[in-house]
């Protein structure tokens, strides 16, 4: 297993924000890597600096309000963040793309669908028009939408329907490398479970490489390989889907799980995290967990943890964590 | 759009009909008599009541297409307004075109660079034109380019070289609205979910706005347009009277001092009517664009035809 | 989105080609270029060009290049002077016979006979907008070129005079033949014939060669035709009519506001002339019983505090001439021996003593009505200043034409007015407008009801003797029923070339019998 297949590798990704003069610290020093043909689930709440992240890979984050304030992103290998515009236009859509959280928006209101998926097909091959169409059409048939809605506008889909044909436009170039941003968290639980049909299936006939980010555990479980927790714009836990959910070694990843109501268990009230999530423009000193922590440390308010491989493919950022181990192994 | 008319053409008789100030007293001059003013009264119909006089007016109109005669002219008003109205037509319309070719552009200018040089120095200039008066406006264009220049006539008509200065004049105002208008439904729009995919797709930045984000800013912009012709129609009147063009506007002010009863109602019948015609094409124009509002249109016609 | 692209520059060849449409009409052939022209300023449409309707401030500007009448009069008292007609003769008191000339054609041919003549006073009786033509009693013909006039009564002073000079004589052939009778295309004996009338914009006269007077000086001074075409261009904005001037699109204009003047005084390529308008400002005094000016003091109090010379001084300097009575020196049988009378000279301690003995408290106050016109406005706010210097406080309505003419005859709208008179050529016209109360429901037109004003007046108006016209003159002084403040000067620019103007009786400028230099144009 050489480089070659790592896909995606995200070095201390910082994005920053500025809003009314103040300075909001959206993603700080995220790292991760993402090998070729796996899915890397990026789980944590809203907030949590997951979307910037997403965009930031993409670069197309707000021009206006928000910078790149540190890191590098390499794709295959090569250095995107110093690419000019020009080059990054090569790679949206075609290499990378990416499905996004509202349907409902997500898709230009006066233009037929048919023509938005032939937009991108366009845009990065040249053939005639009446193949492009040809091939926009085979996309909503790949989606599950018949090709004759074509000539149809974006008001007369349901958002099920909406959110697939974004998976279209997405798909339609063979991207190597996909961004799904949260793409059931805006339907109803059975198409849910249709349109996570549609992109596993998809997914695996084109060996498409998938950034899913979530905050559904459930989705997690079911769809992706590896699993990487971000909390406070920092990936606080990261590995493969079995270690992490066998032995989630972070505080606030225990408390997701202990906040998944059991089926045998008799619950009255759900078991949520007491405390609220850091203010992005007021991060806290020391770990940014901390005033929410059920067993904080003395030095847990003062000082910055580093993210750690406690057990082989299993890194957290936590110093209890680390202790424990130390003292297990 | 017949209801608003009919509406209007009550409504205009009604006030004329309220108005002081005795048309006949004005005809027949300071030395007229009694005797003669009475006579002059019954012979054009004043005396009779609202309601006979309200009746023949309309009737006359609807069955006819006669407006009456003027008074002052002695000419039926028909043809006056027919010989009239295509030069404040042409002027109103012209502006209003100017103005959405200058001014939308500048607003998306104004968006794509929102808050730099080139945006606070459009602004600007649009907060300018639209706080100067268009009669003084239209004055300091004489000025510089009939009395300074001498390249374009001051007034009249008889070329279209005559209408160069009232059209700019008229529309200053018009084009500073409409860059105002069309950058802040830009910036709203730029915000939106769908541009991002856009941009998700790798198109260039070019095809985003002018594909993407200016057709969806247009919709509130082309409203005001529509709005904006009751404006270029009322402010067509102050540069007829600037540039002694003898248009509906002055055809209508010269009838109110003078009490010509048919001339002024006829003339805010026909601008009324213009009015609501420009208005319908707004809304043609949206449906043309937007397939939300075509698809409640063929929804309502669909369910006409099967209910 | 593609169809708004295509749309837009389709909507702007279209608007383009209205403009070039609603231009084509009315522009002029580009040979016309080469005619001598001369361009006048007018500053309101004439409207209706038919002979026999009211006048306007258009319309006068226009009559007397268009149409021609049985006589003219240059001045007020001179006998009448010939124009279509040479020859009258007096038959009895209220008889007169009108002899024509023989050789009248109009520019389509017609002859014009007293056929004509007697139809078109018959036409101008009958449509009743003329309000001298109303003194007719009958008008009939005697021979092919002789008209009978029967009056209804005696003509007073100037009575004849106005009648035989009101109406214009068309050919009855012509204006039969008119689809709009004249009200766009008159067909006239005049040396000039409308080539071309926009209504709103111009009119564009062209001299004719077949004018049938071929010895000019048998006709009035403005029959002459001395330059081929005459444009009267409408300019409704003041401020455009020295702009017109200043690019010489305009050749002449007497609508030229004081203040743009100045920038043509001794300016090489303009002259100035000034004439005195025929217009009297006057203040009339509400005298009926129970308003405050029945009293004699306080109408004399009220002259007393106005400073006629300042007002003029900060109204129009140099443009306008105080009063000394309710009329000007236009007006034949003025005296100027009143100019060297005291006429109320301003005398504040006077005024107010007056006003005291009238009864009249500090604060009182008093409605002025005034037309809304700017010269005016400035007037009554001087007045405003000049009465507040006596302890009156005086609120000031403006009002639209129209509307001034309603409340003019109002007794309970108003305690001051200001008002213009002018009227016939003769000092007792103004006067009669003023003061005739054989009009206004036997009142004067401030509502006075006074026996001797009234007996006085008649006296002049019928003898017209010197004697006569002081003796109203002095009477009316003392009672002041009406103060006369101001007359304005018309002030005329014209650019070089324009080495004489010519005016008819209305003081309307008629610009073809103007005299030009050899240059012009």
């Amino acid at each position: 297993m050489s480089e070659n297949d790592t896909m995606l590798s995200v070095r201390d990704l910082s994005v920053e924000y500025t809003s009314e003069g103040k300075v909001i610290s959206a993603v700080n020093g995220v790292s991760f890597d993402l090998k070729r043909g796996r899915t890397l689930g990026l789980v944590g709440e809203t907030g949590a600096g997951k979307t910037s992240t997403a965009k930031s890979i993409m670069r197309i984050l707000p021009d206006i309000s928000s910078r790149i304030t540190a890191g590098e992103i390499y794709l295959e290998g090569k250095e995107i963040l110093c690419l000019s515009e020009k080059e990054m236009r090569r790679i949206r859509g075609r290499k990378v793309s990416m499905i996004f959280q509202d349907p409902m928006t997500a898709l230009n209101p006066i233009i037929k669908v048919g023509e938005q998926i032939r937009e991108v097909i366009i845009q990065h091959n040249s053939i005639s028009k009446k193949e492009s169409v040809a091939r926009a059409k085979e996309m909503l048939e790949l989606v599950g939408i018949s090709g004759d809605r074509y000539h149809e506008y974006p008001h007369q889909f349901s958002g099920g329907m909406k959110q697939r044909v974004v998976i279209a436009i997405a798909l339609s170039c063979n991207p190597e490398l996909l961004l799904a941003d949260e793409p059931t968290t805006a339907l109803d639980v059975t198409i849910q479970a249709q349109v996570m049909e549609t992109i596993k299936k998809l997914k695996e006939e084109l060996n498409t490489s998938m950034l899913l980010i979530t905050h559904d555990l459930g989705v997690v479980a079911s769809a992706c390989d590896d699993v990487a927790v971000i909390y406070g714009g920092e990936i606080i836990e990261m590995g493969s889907k079995e270690v992490v959910f066998d032995n989630p070694l972070h505080p606030y990843t225990q408390g997701l799980f202990e906040a998944l109501p059991e089926m045998e268990e008799d619950a009255e009230r759900l078991k949520p995290i007491g405390g609220m999530p850091p203010d992005p423009s007021n991060l806290p000193k020391g770990c940014f967990f901390g005033p929410r922590c059920p067993h904080p440390g003395e030095n847990c308010s003062t000082e910055r943890k580093q993210l750690v491989e406690i057990e082989p493919g299993h890194f957290c950022r936590c110093g209890r964590a680390l202790k424990m181990e130390n003292s297990n192994g | 759009m017949i209801p608003v008319v009919l509406g209007v053409t009550i409504l205009i008789f009604t006030i004329m009909y309220f108005i002081p100030g005795d048309p006949v007293k004005l005809m027949l001059g300071p030395d007229s008599t009694p005797e003669q003013i009475e006579a002059k009264r019954a012979d054009l119909g004043l005396n009779d009541p609202y309601v006979v006089r309200l009746g023949k007016y309309v009737g006359g109109i609807v069955l006819e297409f006669d407006f009456g005669d003027s008074w002052v002219y002695n000419t039926p008003v028909t043809h006056e307004l027919l010989n009239r109205l295509p030069r404040t037509l042409a002027i109103a319309l012209a502006s209003m075109i100017i103005q959405i070719i200058i001014g939308i552009p500048i607003g998306v200018f104004a968006a794509v660079y929102q808050n730099r040089f080139w945006d606070r120095l459009a602004m600007f200039i649009a907060l300018i034109g639209i706080s100067m008066p268009e009669f003084w406006v239209a004055l300091m264009m004489v000025l510089l380019f009939s009395v300074e220049w001498g390249i374009l006539p001051p007034f009249g008509i008889g070329g279209i070289q005559y209408y160069i200065l009232p059209v700019f004049a008229l529309s200053l105002a018009g084009i500073a609205t409409q860059a105002r208008q069309t950058r802040s439904s830009m910036l709203e729009i730029i915000r939106s979910d769908f541009i991002t995919t856009a941009r998700s797709k790798g198109i260039s930045q070019m095809r985003t706005l002018f594909r993407h984000a200016l057709p969806n800013a247009l919709l509130p912009v082309i409203t005001v347009i529509g709005n904006g012709m009751g404006r270029l129609l009322g402010g067509a009147v102050v540069i007829e009277a600037i540039f002694s063009i003898p248009g509906v506007g002055m055809y209508m002010v010269g009838a109110i001092n003078a009490r010509d009863y048919n001339v002024v109602m006829s003339s805010v019948i026909i601008l009324a009517i213009v009015f609501a015609l420009i208005m319908l094409l707004v809304d043609l124009v949206y449906a043309m664009i937007d397939p939300r509002i075509k698809a409640q249109f063929a929804g309502k016609r669909r369910s006409k035809n099967n209910g | 989105m593609k169809k708004i692209v295509f749309l837009t520059p389709v909507l702007f060849l279209f608007s383009i080609g209205l403009l070039f449409a609603a231009g084509q009409g009315d522009s002029k052939s580009a040979a016309a270029d080469a005619t001598p022209e001369v361009v006048l300023a007018i500053g309101a449409d004439p409207g209706d060009l038919a002979p026999f309707v009211g006048m306007s401030n258009g319309r006068i500007t226009v009559l007397h290049t268009i149409y021609e009448y049985l006589f003219y009069l240059d001045k007020a008292g001179d006998p009448l002077s010939p124009y279509l007609a040479k020859d009258l003769e007096k038959i009895d008191d209220v008889t007169y016979h009108v002899f024509l000339y023989e050789n009248i054609y109009d520019s389509a041919g017609n002859h014009i006979t007293a056929e004509d003549a007697a139809w078109s006073y018959q036409t101008a009786m009958d449509m009743n907008y003329l309000r001298p033509v109303g003194d007719i009693e009958s008008v009939s013909v005697v021979d092919e070129y002789t008209v009978e006039f029967v009056l209804k009564r005696k003509p007073l002073v100037g009575d004849l005079e106005k009648v035989l000079c009101e109406a214009p004589i068309v050919s009855k052939t012509a204006y039969e033949a008119s689809s709009d009778k004249f009200a766009k295309n008159p067909v006239t004996s005049s040396p000039y014939k409308l080539s071309q009338y926009i209504p709103g914009s111009k009119l564009v006269f062209e001299r004719r060669d077949d004018y049938w007077q071929k010895d000019l000086s048998l006709g009035p001074k403005y029959n002459r035709a001395n330059i081929e075409k005459v444009v009267m261009q409408v300019i409704t904005e003041p401020a455009q009519h020295s702009i017109a001037l200043e690019t010489k699109t305009v050749d002449i204009s007497a609508m030229v506001t004081s203040d743009d003047v100045k920038n043509f005084e001794g300016r090489d390529g303009y002259s100035i002339f000034t004439f005195q308008d025929n217009l009297a400002v006057i203040l009339q005094f509400n005298g009926k019983d129970g308003s405050p000016f029945a009293s004699k003091e306080l109408r004399q109090a009220m002259a007393y505090a106005i400073d006629s010379k300042a007002m003029c001084q900060a109204v129009a300097p140099g443009a306008s001439t105080p009063l000394v009575t309710v009329g000007n020196s236009n007006f034949g049988g003025y005296q100027t021996k009143w100019e060297n009378e005291n006429y109320y000279a301003y005398d504040v301690a006077r005024a107010k003593a007056l006003a005291a003995s009238a009864g009249v408290t500090p604060g009182t106050r008093i409605r002025l009505l005034q037309m809304n016109e700017p010269r005016y406005s400035l007037i009554t706010q001087i007045i405003q200043y000049q009465l507040s210097e006596i302890g009156i406080q005086l609120e000031i309505n403006q009002v639209e034409a129209s509307v001034f003419n309603e409340l003019k005859y109002d007794d309970s709208a108003w305690d001051i007015m200001l008002d213009t008179v002018a009227g016939g050529n003769f000092i007792f016209s103004p006067w009669l407008l003023a003061f005739d109360q054989t009009k206004n429901k036997g009142l004067t037109g401030g509502f006075v009801l006074d026996n001797k004003l009234q007996s006085l007046l008649t006296e002049a108006s019928s003898t017209f003797t010197p004697e006569s016209i002081d003796a109203f003159h002095k009477y009316q002084k003392d009672m002041n029923y009406a103060y006369g403040l101001l007359s304005f000067h018309n002030i005329v620019v014209a650019v070089e070339g324009v080495d004489k103007l010519v005016r008819d009786e209305r003081n309307q400028i008629v610009p073809g019998s103007c005299e030009f230099s050899p240059e012009f144009k």
